[in-house]
This record gives C-alpha cells, structure tokens and sequence, in this order.
C-alpha cells in the first residue's frame, strides 16, 4: 500500500476518522488503533510475515525489561543477544542466499566446483527498518538512555509504525515518549502536514517517475545512446533516486504530522552539500545518525590510537556497512567504500569535523567558491549513484567508458517534448523551492499569508501531480483507420 | 477540526465542480445504467467507451429476454462475422450475441468464456483470433481495454470506475467534454487528436452487434486516400513469412482452459486466426499446438490468401469486410471435409 493510492487514502481516512473522534481524548485507545492499523498496513503487504513482526517484538519487549532488571554482566550477555538476533533476522532474510551465492562463487573460481544453490528467501518488506529499530531499542535501553518500554502496545507501535515501517525514517525509541500523552487535533500540525504531503507527493510522482522514464531508457540501451544522452541520465538518476526517497519521507512525516506524531527529518536539502561529510549530513539524515551511533563512534573509540587513521578507517568500515545495508550485492559493497574514500581528504584536512555554511551573495544564490563545492559534491555522489544502479562492476565501468565516449558534445536525446519540457520544469521548481526554503523545517511553510496565493501554489502542485505524473498516454477512442 | 474540514471542503471545491458533470453526463457510461449504450439512430458515439463493459451489462441485461446460446468472442475484427451470416450455419433456435472487445487478448477472452459459461448455455461458439493475439496472456489495463468488474466479481470496481475518472481528468479530454457539453461544439482539432468519435454508429441491441454489411461487400475507393494507401498498404514481401512463435507455457495454459470449458458444455465450436493484410502467417509450430489442441475445430487463415491479395476487402491492415468473414464461415461450417479442404485449396491458390 504506498502513499499515493486509493486504498491508501481510504485506509487513512478512517484511521484518521477514529483517531480524533472515537479514540479522542484515550491515548490507549490511539495507541491501538495505530499498532491495529501499522499491521493492517504490513498485513496488506504481505500477510504471510506478519508473525514474524508481532513474534520478534514481543522477544525485544521482554528483551528489553530483562536488560533493565539483569545485573551488569548478564545486561552485556541479553545486549549481545538482541543485537544478534536483530542482525540475525536481517542477515537471514536479506544476505543469506546472497552469501551462499558467493561463497559458491568463490569456491568455483578457485577451481572447487560445488552445488550449492541459494534458495529463495522472502524477504518482508520492511524487514531493514524494523530490525534497527529493535537494535536500537536493546541498545538505548542497555546505555540507559532510556528505560524499557512497559506498555507492550506503545513499543509494538513504535516498532512497527505503519508510515515510516516501508522505507523509514529510522526513528529512535525516544519516539515513544511521544505515545504516552494523548494527540489532540491540532489544525497547525495537520496543515503543515498536508503541505509536506503535497510536496513529497509532487517529487515521487513528478519527478522522480519522469525522470525514471529517461533514466530506465537509457540504461535499457548503453550501447545505442550517446555519451551526453548517458550524462544527462546520470543526472537525471541523482534527482530520481533524492525526490523518490526525500518525497517518500516527506509523505511519512506528513502523515506522522496528521496524527499528531513527529517524526525525525531523513532529508535537508543534500544537493547543497559543500562537502561529502555535508552530504551525509544532508542525506538518509536517520540512518547516517543510526550508523554514526552504534557503529562508527564504537568503532573509533576502538580505534582512537590509531589518530586519523583510526578515524579514516572507522569511516570506511561504517560505509561499507551503509553500502550493504541497502542491498546484497558487492556493488553495494563497492558504493559504501567509494563514499568512505571520500572522506579521506577531508579527515586529513581536518575539514571533516567542520560545520558547513553556505555563503551568498546579495541575491540569495551561493557564492562562486561555494557552488563549485556543491557541484563538485554533486558530481562525486553522482557517480556513486551510478554504482547504486548498476548490477555489477562490469555495467557500471561499461556506462562509465560509454559516458567518456566522443559523442559528449551531441545534443543528448531529449524524448518527446510533453515529456522533458515538464521534468526539467519540476526539477528546477524543486531546486528553487527548496533553495529557499533550505533553512525551514520543510518546504512550503506558509510562504504567504495570503490564502488565495498558498491554494493557488498547492492547486498547482495538485494539477502538476495529475497531469505530469508518468503514466501511459490515453487512448480515448479505438482508433478505426 | 471543524474549521480544518471546512477549508478541507472549501479547498476540494474546484475539483468537486469538475467532477459534477462527470457523474450527470457519465461520459464513459459505466456508472448509470443504459437501456443501450450506444445510440440506435446511427449518430456518433462521440465519446468510446469500453467494449467489453458494453457487452457484459447488455449480455446481463438482455439474457433472459433472448435467452442467449451463442457467441462470438474476440476482438474488433471478430465484429464482421456477421450474425445474419453466422445463423446460416446454426440451428434455427440459436440465439447469438457479439461478446467482443477492443485489442482482445487470450485472458480477457478465457475471461469471458468463464463468466458466460456461469451464465448461459456455450451451444456454439466462434473464437476469432488475429495472429498477435496467440501472444497475448495478460489483461489490458485503460479504459477502453480493462477487464470489466462483472467478468471478475466485481474485485475491480473501484479500480475499474477510477480508471474511468483519472481518464475523464485528463487534460485535452476535459477540455473537449466540456466544449461538447456544454457548447455542444466538436473541433477539427478534437477529431485530429482523436479525444472523439464522430464515425456513424449501427447498433443491434439483441445481438450486441456493432457491424452492418457494407454495399457491394467491398470498401469504396474513396476510403482509400494517398496517405492511407502510402501509410497502411505499402508493398508486401512475395515470399510468405510467418510470425516467431508465440504460444509459451502461459498461453497455452489459457488455450487449454478454454478447451476445457467448450468440451465441458459441449460446445460446437470454430477457432479461426483471421488474416492480416500483413499476409503474415503465424508460426508453424503454434499451428502445431493449436491443431493438437483444438483438432478439426482450428482454422487458420493467415498468410498469403485470396482474402489478403485485394486491399479493397481491408478498411485498414486488421480489419477486412464482411465478405471476407462470411466466406471464412462458409468454409469452417462445410460439413463435407473433403469439399472443405477444396475451398481452403481454393483461398490458397493451391491445385
């Protein structure tokens, strides 16, 4: 059930109906219409894995009143055991046929032929999300950052929290505090979340899915395609690959927002980046913080002797892990190390701890030195995205050497005009809006205080998201030669 | 919250305006019901609407009146086998009903036959396919061509009637359903970027059929503009060639299940692959799965023919006339084999 749908729209509204009204005022009640409608949500996804959610918060629930009441060394033990039996469901469900394909492959190479087959896991969707929120819970509670959760209800809520449960945000368990007042209607939270919404819904359909057009095409026939047609899909991928996931977590929050829950920021405006630090500052905002926590802090605590070094390799380590956690792939693999080289300049600078600032001019746009920072950032992230598309190494080099072809300075191909004349529009709408408003919370936020102005805005969103959305073109009549 | 719904509404306003006259002039008719959906003075349909949903409502509506036993599925071309042609061939009681639709596919038809087996009696049917069909194992999705909601008990209705309404909201259509509303005015710009249908429309409501004869069986040469001719009937190869194959696994699956359900209500039934103007000829080796499975009830009529040698039998590359459908029937129904094969012989100019 994504975001943009009937069934969707239909599922919320009656959720929303009964939170305010029916449950209005009982915060338990909300509280179990929500945990009801999050495995509604994951039920009509896939009914079949439902168990396994419900099973493995209860293990972690208990898990966590267990670590609070053990003593220090037994804490230690339960610790290990929720963060390997989190790990474990992740590895099982998404990296085991993965291993066992190459471990076979390793094995063939070096010349040990085997019949090792991976076999087909099903993997729920979600499964990545969920189990860091459970590491994280064990974790927090082993730190005593907070104490364990009693209300079983509340804890399964923030575990499997229908609007952030498919692709995040990845919320922190603090979330929970959130759960124990009661949510009143407040017209100024649900305004704002409409208005995030809206524009989250405009970047996935209007121009993440037109640019997919081009991107898909393009990847489709290498070969057949110029140097500056591949250039430009490369572009194109990068805005793709920010306004499906950005637009994605703005309507999660949006709906977070409606129901009178914040939910954690994912993206700040990354393509202003100055830097690759900035980047990841900017970018997936939850999981950088998640991996910076519990993975790259640990790591160079460990390895503080070794200085920058340790820092460097601490970083590369953590990205590798970011790299695979998107996928079980190598190429996943090879992206976490590409971005975890990017650092080393800047550690061995000393710039890597440094807050970035943008500074403009006297129109509001970057200074010269700073937009060369941002586009050289873009540049760098881009042909990591490029890895992020590719199956393996061997496409990824082939685009890369096709993209280095002679053809460069051809007009890139351009498909018909009532396709690209409205993408490049909605892409620069996107970069100006959210230009402007990079120091806001979110995009759009009462721009105006005249309504008529801010409708307009929003109906032409709205109309934008209904006539440019990527769909076949309509045949409206069986056409009779 | 009040106040929130009440900009909520206030906000929805225009969209609500837009949709009103959706819902009065119910431009696709699928959502009020129709003694016919089509009109039955021969003016224009102006706005086309989805065959298929057209034939399930007038089949349900209309079944216990004419007590329906036979069929014709398939798709436009299957439109030219004319019942008055058709009932030559039938017993006199036979009461037969066009269940075809646009750019048919194996599933929809599989579709059709399953909902009208439950329905009514399968006593003769007639299953015209064209060559790029065989291929064709998925339901179509748009307006014109999605499965209606009767055919799959109604588990699409919502989807099938937003369909409806994201097409309605599309902006060159708007546009033009509400210049013919409400200025009851059809530009050349309208019928250039075909948003309406200005042709004459025939229709026989107890039949469901949408194909009067033409004078003289044949098209005029008026029809035939040098565009068209440049476009549609541009010189064919001498040498036949035929299609790669295009049965596989699922096809044949669907294939089979529509056997099952002709042998299972004893249908005397014809499957018969129309032939293209293209002169192509489809596969050998789907001829083969095609004959293993349907035996004496298959007819192919593709490739090089005397039906395909003459443009003057083709309004365009797929659909040919009447004539060449009622000769088609008049071969298919000879109950002498040897004398059937001599007419086949005779369309393949083969001594």
């Amino acid at each position: 059930m994504v975001f943009n749908s009937i069934p969707f729209l239909i599922f919320f509204v009656i959720v929303f109906f009964i939170y305010y009204t029916i449950c209005k005022d009982k915060k338990q009640w909300q509280n179990w219409l929500l945990l009801l409608a999050s495995y509604f949500f994951l039920g009509y996804a896939n009914w079949k894995m439902l168990w396994l959610f419900i099973v493995a918060t209860v293990v972690f629930y208990y898990l966590g009143i267990a670590i609070a009441k053990a003593n220090e060394k037994n804490q230690e033990r339960l610790k290990i055991v929720g963060v390997v039996l989190g790990l474990g469901l992740l590895l099982y469900f998404k990296y085991l046929g993965f291993f066992i394909d190459s471990f076979a492959s390793l094995l063939n190479t070096i010349g040990l032929h085997t019949n090792i087959h991976s076999f087909k896991i099903i993997m729920p969707l979600g499964i990545s999300f969920f189990t860091f929120r459970l590491i994280s819970y064990v974790l927090e509670v082993y730190d005593e950052n907070i104490e364990p959760e009693r209300d079983f209800v509340s804890f399964a809520t923030y575990i499997s929290f229908f609007p952030c449960i498919l692709s995040g945000p990845i919320d922190r368990p603090q979330f929970m505090h959130q759960l124990k007042a009661v949510r009143t209607f407040e017209y100024k939270n649900v305004a704002d979340g409409c208005r995030q919404f809206l524009w989250g819904l405009f970047k996935k359909v209007v121009v993440a899915d037109n640019c997919a057009i081009y991107v898909d095409a393009a990847w489709g026939n290498i070969d057949g395609s110029s140097a500056s047609t591949l250039v430009m899909a490369a572009i194109l991928y990068s805005f793709e690959l920010y306004a499906d996931f950005s637009g994605y977590s703005d309507m999660a929050i949006g709906v977070g927002k409606w129901l009178g829950l914040k939910i954690t920021d994912n993206f700040k405006t990354p393509f202003f980046a100055l830097n690759i630090a900035d980047f990841w500052r900017r970018w997936h905002i939850s999981l950088t913080k998640w991996m910076t926590d519990y993975v790259y802090t640990p790591l160079s605590f460990v390895m503080r002797d070794w200085k920058k070094w340790g820092t460097i390799m601490a970083i590369i380590v953590n990205f590798i892990l970011v790299g695979f956690w998107h996928g079980a792939n190598w190429i996943y693999g090879v992206y976490g190390l590409y971005h975890g080289l990017l650092f080393v300049p800047l550690i061995l600078s000393g710039a890597f701890a440094q807050k970035n600032e943008i500074r403009v001019n006297r129109w509001n746009l970057p200074k010269w030195i700073d937009f060369s920072k941002m586009l050289l950032t873009f540049v760098l992230v881009t042909v990591s995205f490029l890895l992020f598309r590719s199956e393996d190494l061997s496409l990824f080099g082939h685009y890369i050497v096709r993209m280095c072809d002679d053809s460069i300075l051809t007009i890139p191909y351009l498909m018909k005009r009532q396709f690209y004349i409205p993408t490049i529009i909605a892409i620069l709408v996107m970069v100006i809006v959210e230009w402007v408003y990079r120091n806001d919370l979110e995009a759009l936020l009462r721009h105006s205080k005249y309504r008529c102005i801010r409708w307009l805005w929003y109906y032409m969103l709205i109309i934008a998201c209904f006539y440019f959305s990527a769909k076949e073109s309509a045949q409206f009549i069986y056409f009779q030669f | 919250m009040k106040y929130f719904f009440k900009s909520i509404c206030l906000f929805c306003l225009p969209f609500v305006v837009i949709l009103v006259p959706y819902f009065i002039f119910d431009p696709f008719k699928v959502i009020w019901e129709y003694k016919s959906y089509y009109p039955l003075d021969g003016s224009p349909l102006y706005i086309d609407n989805n065959r298929s949903f057209v034939s399930a409502k007038m089949f349900l509506k209309n079944k216990d009146i004419y007590h329906y036993d036979s069929f014709v599925f398939g798709s436009s071309c299957s439109t030219y086998f004319l019942v008055e042609d058709w009932k030559q061939y039938l017993p006199d009681c036979a009461s037969c009903f066009h269940f075809d639709g646009y750019d048919e596919s194996l599933a929809m038809i599989l579709s059709k036959m399953n909902f009208v087996s439950q329905n009514a009696p399968l006593t003769n049917v007639l299953i015209c396919l064209e060559p790029d069909m065989l291929s064709k194992d998925q339901l179509e999705s748009g307006h014109l061509w999605m499965i209606p909601p009767q055919l799959c008990g109604y588990s699409n209705l919502l989807d099938f009637q937003l369909t409806n309404v994201e097409t309605y909201f599309n902006y060159d259509f708007l546009g033009a359903c509400w210049k013919f509303w409400f200025m009851d005015s059809i530009s050349q710009e309208m019928i250039d970027k075909q948003l309406m249908n200005i042709l004459p429309t025939y229709y026989d409501i107890q039949h469901n059929e949408t194909r009067k004869r033409i004078e003289d069986s044949k098209y005029p040469d008026s029809l035939y503009t040098s565009t068209k001719l440049r476009r549609f009937y541009h010189s064919r190869q001498t040498q036949e060639i035929s299609c790669p194959q295009l049965i596989g696994e699922s096809q044949y699956n669907l294939l089979l299940q529509m056997k099952n359900i002709l042998e299972a209500k004893s249908s005397s039934y014809r499957i018969v692959i129309n032939p293209q103007y293209d002169q192509q000829s489809i596969n050998p080796k789907d001829v083969k799965i095609l004959r293993d499975l349907f035996g004496k009830h298959f007819y192919d009529f593709s490739g090089v023919n005397l039906f395909t040698s003459d443009y003057h039998d083709y309004s365009d590359p797929y659909h040919f006339s009447d004539r060449v459908a009622a000769k088609m029937m008049q071969i298919i129904y000879e109950s002498d084999s040897a004398r059937q094969q001599q007419m086949m012989d005779s369309i393949y100019m083969r001594n």
